[in-house]
């Protein structure tokens, strides 16, 4: 749908930018809400680089995607959450006339209930969530399964001190989709993902009244199954800075272990997040 | 088209870097609500991020008569001026804290305060 690239950037443009998600790292989304009637908008942009191999030969290339993820809190504990991605790829191999390619991958939109809290102390927590959904054909050529996916999911999150940790799991199921695609999940098997998550805060080692940012290590591992009997494992590492108004975020993505068959393989991956209030 | 990209991306680094070398100050107000002028303070549980403190500031200061909020993520407090001969009750209070998703705890008013 030609109408696509243009209405997903008109809505991120016109988007004003506000609080935002917080302490979630870039990979495995966590069980924490914007808050009753707030808007949050997080943009991420990455570069990834993949290698495989289609019926008509071996092939590389670049991709870059810009996603814009917004949620608003319906009550404190349910939230409406979206995510809009914006692909560019670039084959290195084979190059042809038409080696370049700009479109929108399929979208999403989600409802994630907590249905779990408890606060034991001023910072300490843990929190859980139930996520459904349904990933939307964006029918945009070479970008979209155009199918309709719909989804379930599940995050933890703990914070005790200065250390975090997140637990993630989904389930996808694929009803449409080609034989040979880029990406996890664009297939036409059904996709799992189990993330695991470790952050700690390096400064402030304590907080006080005049705290207003907050800087964090963190550590990813990403699991990847696919029914079709495809996985990965993905550790990525990355740095957390989360201020009052705006955060920033920087990860990269690296494969661990691989068996992939039915897709192209993620040789590694560079995220930067942006995220603002005004 | 890949070299715009690389350039963005690159941008979107120096932004990065230099985010992490800016205190950040801005906010609503200025200047920050003296602890000493407070109206009331309201303890909170679960406030572990920067970001979780703006939350509630927010949504803190959408409540009628409340002039502006400041929270003390040391102490898990959030300390509120109240609006010129404006009263707040601690429902209201308690609710605030709970649509931001957090745990209230004691509401304590300051002598003379507005309530």
């Amino acid at each position: 749908m030609k109408w696509a690239v243009p209405l997903t950037i008109f809505i991120t443009a016109l988007m004003p930018p506000m609080t935002a998600f917080a302490q979630e790292v870039l990979y495995t989304p966590s069980a924490t809400s914007p808050g009753k009637g707030i808007f949050a908008l997080r943009q991420n942009v990455s570069f990834e680089s993949f290698d495989g191999v289609r019926a008509d030969g071996a092939f590389s290339l670049d991709q870059f995607t810009y996603e814009t993820a917004i949620a608003y809190g319906i009550t404190a504990d349910l939230t409406l959450m979206s995510h809009l991605p914006l692909m560019y790829r670039d084959y290195a191999e084979p190059v042809t006339s038409n080696s370049e390619s700009f479109g929108v991958d399929d979208l999403d939109v989600m409802l994630k209930y907590r249905f779990f809290q408890k606060d034991v102390g001023n910072i300490d927590t843990v929190r859980m969530s139930l996520m459904g959904g349904i990933e939307l054909p964006s029918y945009s050529d070479q970008f979209s399964s155009e199918s309709f996916d719909p989804f379930i999911g599940w995050a933890m999150t703990m914070i005790e001190g200065r250390h975090g940790i997140g637990a993630h799991a989904k389930y996808k199921w694929n009803t449409g989709g080609g034989p040979y695609e880029i990406e996890f999940g664009d297939g036409q098997s059904d996709a799992i993902r189990l993330d695991g998550s470790y952050l700690y805060r390096i400064d402030p080692i304590e907080y006080t009244i005049d705290t207003t940012k907050s800087t964090y290590i963190m550590v990813e591992l990403n699991q990847r199954y696919e029914t079709n009997g495809d996985y990965e494992t993905l550790l990525s590492p990355g740095i957390l800075i989360e201020a009052q108004t705006w955060a920033a975020e920087i990860a990269v993505r690296l494969p661990i272990n691989q068996q992939v068959d039915h897709r192209a393989e993620l040789d590694w991956a560079l995220t930067f997040g942006l995220r603002f209030t005004f | 088209m890949k070299t715009l990209l690389i350039a963005a991306l690159l941008l979107f680094a120096i932004t990065l870097i230099g985010c992490a070398s800016t205190g950040s100050t801005t906010g609503t107000w200025l200047v920050p609500l003296d602890p000493a002028e407070a109206d009331a303070q309201v303890m909170v549980k679960g406030m572990s991020c920067p970001q979780c403190a703006n939350n509630i500031k927010d949504i803190m200061e959408r409540v009628d008569g409340i002039d502006q909020a400041r929270v003390d993520l040391g102490a898990g407090r959030v300390l509120v001026a109240f609006a010129e001969g404006a009263t707040i009750s601690e429902d209201e209070l308690l609710i605030a804290v709970e649509d931001a998703g957090f745990t209230p705890g004691e509401v304590s008013y300051r002598e003379g305060g507005g309530r």
